[in-house]
């Protein structure tokens, strides 16, 4: 089946979007053509909004519309530890549970050989230099566990150790009011090979 | 264990079937190419969620057919499940009680079985990887959680070679190096250490049963041969150390190959026969002998893992053992496995205790059904 062109460059772009396959593209296509009270223009001028205000922020890279993101500005939080983590949505993550009350380093991505990521690649450069200027009573590496996300955090400890920061890495284990006997294997074998002193 | 219905959709050349099994000797019999070792493959899927011939869905979904099915009805203890797998496109998605599986961790676990097959003779004969394959699938049975832990250790493992090879023959840059190498140990010797103690396990069963099936006088033994020997014990520190010190005082060969030269990747189970490798030394004979005692080794330790004897696939196997190992196999499946689904071409060449039904397949059907 042949589309207009103009459907089919929408179409085609709106199924680069992670998740999307090319039926869902078509049905998201119609429906932005069906709808009424230019919902197409509104659509359009919020994404090259959104586009061309946001920005990262200069300290910690979180997303922004401003020189500095909502987290940095609030001075308050200077004091306190800096979390590192691989993305936004983990920042935007661990920012829900009201429990952190320092300030992050957003990395944009992990060291992944294989797919030609190296360590300048991402923002680490700069955290070296956060680091230099105001040292934070410790430094929380929250990448995710896997691999690349357990190897970016032996390289943050590598290259931080010379400042002599305290260093520590988020915990991987049984969530609260997990019953142990309904766990998944790999979490509880975690678990089981984490343990502490008690 | 027992598999108490089936039902296939488009499977292979299998347009639709749907049939009830005894709870002891189930025997496909018919001419080749008709559909036998298919029916064998769908009861495998189901245990596994992979194809015993490596397919991929195209193959498995019979041709010019979008999508197919298989189902069966598993009991085991008290417990009974519908189970179904789908093959869709590229996907295939389990139900249980018609309820979509969520994770592979809720799949694994409902039927376990162990295959025999005539290609099985290269565990004895064949190249090391294939004896890995062996071991990582019973330590997998022992521990699901095996099957990340290999697959983040290959991941670590594909990440260095790719650092050996990126700076053209030259060292890489050295943290990044150390961080992977740490990676790879810590991960390697997690692998080994779960292989050296299954092997602790398989070890004392397969000498018995070895020397039941082949005579008091034959001595087999088997050993799992690290590419690197641990020093001071097999616990995971150990073993994460001289892993550690092995990656680093290679790097310079390692980087001249583009790959990583040791670790659990290259290790090898060496079965022994009279003190001699069998590898390059067995009989075709003895060969078949050792895979047979392997193979009810791993019907044995699953036995005792899960409490009750796994589902057993024989596809083909009496034509390729003598009358006499034969025997000795349908004895000890007699003994120690619970429900067996076997395909033949010779039906009369099964003399077997036990609660018996033929099936005659022909053309992707079940023609006729004989009980004894
Ligand atoms: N996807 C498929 N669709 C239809 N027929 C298939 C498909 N895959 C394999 N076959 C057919 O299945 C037959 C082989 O069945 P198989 O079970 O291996 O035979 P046997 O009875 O000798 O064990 C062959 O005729 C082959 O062409
Ligand atoms: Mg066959
Ligand atoms: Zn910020």
């Amino acid at each position: 089946m042949n589309l207009p062109v103009p459907l089919e460059r929408l179409v085609a772009s709106l199924s680069r979007l992670p998740g999307v396959g090319e039926k869902t593209a078509t049905r998201l296509a119609f429906y932005i053509l069906r709808e009424k009270n230019n919902y197409a223009e509104e659509l359009s001028a919020a994404l090259l909004d959104a586009k061309s205000a946001l920005r990262y922020c200069r300290r910690c890279h979180h997303l922004t519309d401003n020189d500095l993101c909502v987290v940095c500005v609030d001075t308050t939080r200077h004091s306190g530890p800096i979390c590192i983590v691989e993305s936004v949505p983990d920042l935007l993550a661990i920012e829900r549970t009201g429990d952190f009350s320092g300030t992050y380093h957003v990395l944009h991505g992990v060291i992944a050989p294989l797919r030609g990521i190296g360590p300048d690649d991402l923002r680490l450069r700069s955290l070296i230099e956060r680091l230099k200027t105001s040292a934070p009573p410790e430094l929380i590496i929250a990448t995710n566990v896997g691999v690349e996300g357990e190897a970016t955090a032996l390289y943050i400890k590598k290259v931080v150790q010379p400042l002599g920061i305290r260093v520590s890495r988020i915990a991987t284990g049984i969530p609260m009011g997990g019953d142990l006997e309904y766990l998944d294997q790999i979490t509880l074998s975690r678990a089981l090979s984490g343990r502490r002193d008690f | 264990m027992l598999l108490h219905q089936l039902s296939l959709y488009q499977f292979r050349n299998i347009e639709q079937l749907s049939t009830h099994f005894a709870d002891e000797i189930n025997i496909f019999y018919g001419d080749n190419a008709q559909g036998k070792s298919n029916i064998l493959e769908a009861i495998y899927l189901l245990c596994t969620l992979k194809s015993f011939r490596g397919s991929r869905n195209q193959e498995l979904i019979r041709w010019n057919q979008p999508e197919g099915f298989v189902q069966a009805e598993v009991h085991r203890r008290e417990i009974i499940r519908d189970l179904r797998v789908v093959l869709s496109g590229n996907r295939r998605s389990v139900f249980i009680d018609e309820k979509r599986a969520k994770s592979l961790d809720e799949t694994f676990g409902h039927v376990h079985a162990v295959l025999f097959a005539p290609e099985d003779l290269a565990i004895s004969k064949g190249a090391a990887s294939i004896r890995r394959t062996f071991i990582d699938r019973a330590v997998f049975n022992a521990f699901p959680g095996y099957y990340n832990e290999l697959k983040a250790y290959d991941q670590a493992l594909r990440h260095r070679n790719v650092l050996l090879k990126r700076d053209g023959g030259s060292i890489p840059e050295r943290t990044i190096l150390d961080v992977f190498d740490q990676q790879l140990a810590s991960l390697g010797a997690r692998v080994m250490a779960r292989r050296f103690s299954l092997i602790e396990v398989f070890r004392p069963i397969f000498r018995d049963i070895h020397r039941d099936i082949a005579g008091l006088s034959r001595d087999a033994d088997l050993y799992y041969d690290p590419s690197v020997q641990p020093i001071g014990g097999v616990e995971e520190s150990a073993l994460e150390a001289a892993l550690l010190s092995r990656l680093q005082n290679e790097l310079r060969k390692d980087v001249g190959r583009g790959f990583t030269s040791s670790g659990p990747h290259v290790d090898d189970l060496v079965l022994m026969l009279d003190g001699r490798a069998a590898r390059s030394h067995a009989s075709q004979g003895q060969h078949r002998t050792l895979v047979l005692a392997l193979k009810i080794t791993e019907i044995k330790h699953l036995h005792t893992i899960l409490g009750v004897p796994p589902l057993l696939l024989l596809d083909d196997v009496s034509s390729e053992l003598d009358e006499h190992r034969n025997n000795q196999l349908m004895e000890h499946v007699v003994q120690s496995a619970g429900q067996v689904f076997m395909t033949t071409t010779d039906p009369k060449s099964m003399r077997l205790k036990g609660k018996t039904v033929r099936f005659c397949v022909q053309a992707g059907k079940l023609i006729s059904e004989l009980s004894s």
